[in-house]
């Protein structure tokens, strides 16, 4: 768009002048330092669940696949959603194979149009990564994993690696790269409990236009 | 009440008025920097990380022009579309352009649909009402925009638009436009709002959102947000813009965790909001949601003249967090109608000044009590109370008729440079008022005098009390 550059070139220009005279800034700027907690330690799970709750969020911690499974039987058979929508991940497919019987419709992102994967009631999707001191979940999205699933329903039942769970958002970033988040191209979105707003009165209310419920299965 | 910056003392006086207005927004107020300050407790190295964001954001000011190209070709590089405005005029044009590309293809008679997600540049520019005078429906789905929207209001706070409102105004409006039961149980408003919207997101053609910041490094837009709308409006429509100022740069993303730890304690007293979304690249071929066509609109309007001003520059270091409104013995008082434009409170005055005119604006840098909290709680540590004590002395330069001003200062002058002069004349009210009148009267000083009440004028002066003392011990010594 040929108007596009022109405004390019002015706005650049009159930035350039306004800033020909800055005077440089001789103190330097005093940068904090990531904690040196390890991720997946035990303390650093703790804090996860612990500021998790605090923001109204539910949390499990699982040591074998088999008792992954058996929890997100417990939670489907509690709930007994006509649909759950679910992501594409390799490791979706074994878990999904090694659900106990319910009589929930499995349908996959993709599957239906938005419209129609809407009126699953629940979503079910991965994590590589949390940062503990928040009790955030780091949801990345690519051709194995959409953002339906953890959106669209009202409840959002995440799988999250424990590995990942790093003590503080510093050290997440840091670190994103190990995980297999690129931060210049991969998509991102990170969670924070249920979805809530305060804009009536100032009045708290968890569950507005994302999910109102959120589970975390730390694997 | 009028939307101009020009009516802001009528705007204030109506405000005044209005004790349901004053008492929802004390009680808002009250309620956000009791939050604020809560989360700010925890944090043990709270002062150095302001001085550290400070430092970021001017680093980003100094060289704007440098992180504006490497934001661009990082961008450009991963299929998002940069577009640059110089107003508001240009802005919404470049938008109106795109959306009008991007319904193309759509059957005519089918009205499309935008979903807004929130954001004050879009308010600034008045991006809504020219895209619906171009055919478009214009969603705003925040809430608390969606629900000043449909009541034809302006937003009246940067982070909590609806804040004037009560829940019972809230239940009236919903009744009256959505055509449902009256309720004021806010789950239950909430839950409405939830589906009327649901089927806007889901038929949305185009999603608009604002961005909190972009970080150059990598060509990364990103914004924050509690309610998930923002994820559904970037989520489901296969074209995304999003709009900002170009002020908004951070240059990395350990820089911007920093500004992460100082914006939502600020704002809404979260350590975290409920989403953080960063908006990388367009959707690849075989993903499954996300826009297909993600653009990114940098605008001016105004930003480059307050960069141009040496001693106004770090008013630009703002993060929009809405905390200086929070504090504002007027802001508090007034709600943010009063201002007569998108941003108000200390902000808003500093703002006004520089990015419309000194003559609209120039009520708005007095209607201060210069107490300095705003300065206190920015957390990028604009130095607010001086920059709008600058903007007065700019507004009295900038005035031509100040002859009545002037013959009081010199005349007050002059009897301050005579002891006995001044005796003399301040002794006259004083005689007045004990020996002769002898009641509560105290004289009534011309424009203050409208709001205040006089001096109290006691029946001798300090010095005269000062010397019969003095009289007294030396004679008993």
């Amino acid at each position: 768009m040929m108007e596009t550059k022109v405004a390019r070139q002015i706005i650049l220009d009159a930035v350039r002048s306004a800033t020909a005279h800055v005077k440089e800034e001789s103190t330097p700027i005093n940068r904090p330092s990531p904690s040196r907690s390890k991720p997946g330690s035990e303390p650093t799970v703790k804090q996860f669940r612990e500021m998790l709750d605090k923001v109204g969020g539910e949390s499990y911690l699982l040591e074998t696949d088999e008792q992954l499974a058996d929890r997100v039987t417990v939670l489907i058979t509690e709930m007994h959603p006509t649909s759950m929508l679910v992501t594409r991940d390799e490791m979706m497919e074994s878990l999904l194979q090694g659900l106990g019987n319910t009589a929930t419709d499995i349908v996959r992102e993709g599957d239906r149009p938005f419209i129609d994967a809407a009126v699953c009631e629940v979503g079910l999707s991965r994590a590589m990564a949390g940062i503990a001191n928040t009790g955030t979940v780091i949801l990345q999205h690519g051709s194995s994993s959409g953002r339906q699933a953890a959106l669209l329903p009202h409840t959002h039942i995440v799988i999250i690696d424990r590995a990942g769970i790093y003590p503080d958002k510093l050290g997440l970033v840091r670190h994103l790269s190990d995980i297999g988040i690129e931060r210049e191209t991969t998509p991102m979105t990170w969670v924070t409990g249920p979805s809530l707003t305060a804009d009536i009165e100032k009045v708290l209310v968890r569950g507005a236009h994302g999910p109102r419920r959120l589970i975390a299965l730390i694997r | 009440m009028s939307a101009r910056p020009q009516d802001l003392k009528e705007n204030i006086r109506q405000a005044l008025q209005d004790e349901r207005l004053r008492a929802a927004v004390l009680k808002a107020t009250d309620h956000s920097s009791a939050k604020r300050d809560e989360v700010v407790a925890e944090m043990p190295n709270w002062e150095e990380l302001r001085e550290t964001a400070a430092g970021i954001r001017d680093e980003v000011l100094a060289h704007l022009d440098q992180y504006l190209m490497t934001f661009e070709e990082k961008a450009t590089a991963k299929g998002i579309q940069v577009h640059w405005a110089r107003d508001s005029k240009e802005a919404n044009r470049v938008i109106e352009e795109i959306c009008k590309a991007a319904v193309g293809t759509k059957a005519t008679g089918e009205q499309p649909i935008i979903a807004k997600s929130k954001s004050m540049t879009t308010e600034e520019i008045g991006l809504t009402p020219h895209l619906e005078k171009q055919g478009f429906e214009v969603v705003e789905t925040d809430l608390g925009e969606y629900i000043v929207q449909i009541a034809g209001q302006m937003p009246s706070h940067i982070t909590a638009p609806a804040l004037h409102l009560s829940r019972q105004d809230i239940g009236k409006l919903f009744a009256e436009k959505l055509g449902v039961d009256y309720i004021e149980d806010p789950v239950e408003l909430i839950a409405i709002a939830r589906k009327v919207l649901r089927e806007k997101f889901l038929r949305a053609d185009i999603g608009i959102t604002g961005a909190n910041f972009a970080i150059a490094e990598t060509g990364t837009p990103m914004m924050v947000e509690n309610e998930g709308n923002g994820r559904l409006v970037s989520a489901l429509p296969r074209t995304q813009i999003v709009v900002l100022g170009i002020d908004k740069l951070v240059p990395t993303w350990e820089d911007l965790m920093v500004l992460l730890e100082l914006l939502p304690r600020s704002a809404t007293g979260q350590r975290i909001t409920g989403s953080v979304l960063f908006f990388n690249r367009p959707r690849k071929a075989d993903e499954l949601d996300g826009p297909e066509a993600l653009h990114v609109v940098l605008i001016d309007n105004g930003r480059t003249k307050a960069l141009k001003d040496p001693q106004l520059r770090s008013v630009l270091r703002c993060i929009r967090c809405g905390a200086c409104l929070n504090v504002c013995p007027v802001y508090r008082r007034t709600g943010g109608h009063a201002y007569g434009w998108v941003y108000p409170g200390p902000i808003g005055s500093v703002l006004a000044p520089l990015f419309l005119n000194l003559k609209d604006a120039g009520d708005h840098p007095f209607a201060s009590s210069l107490c300095g909290r705003c300065a206190e709680t920015c957390p990028v540590k604009i130095p607010l109370h001086h920059h709008l004590l600058l903007l007065r002395s700019r507004v009295a330069d900038s005035t031509s008729n100040l002859t009545a001003e002037k013959s009081l200062m010199s005349g007050w002058q002059y009897v301050m440079n005579r002891p006995d002069l001044y005796r003399a004349l301040t002794g006259i009210p004083r005689f007045l008022k004990h020996q002769i009148i002898r009641t509560d009267w105290s004289p009534k000083l011309p424009g203050w005098g409208d709001q205040h009440d006089g001096p109290d004028l006691a029946p001798i002066s300090f010095s005269e009390l000062y010397r019969s003392h003095r009289k007294k011990t030396d004679g008993s010594a």
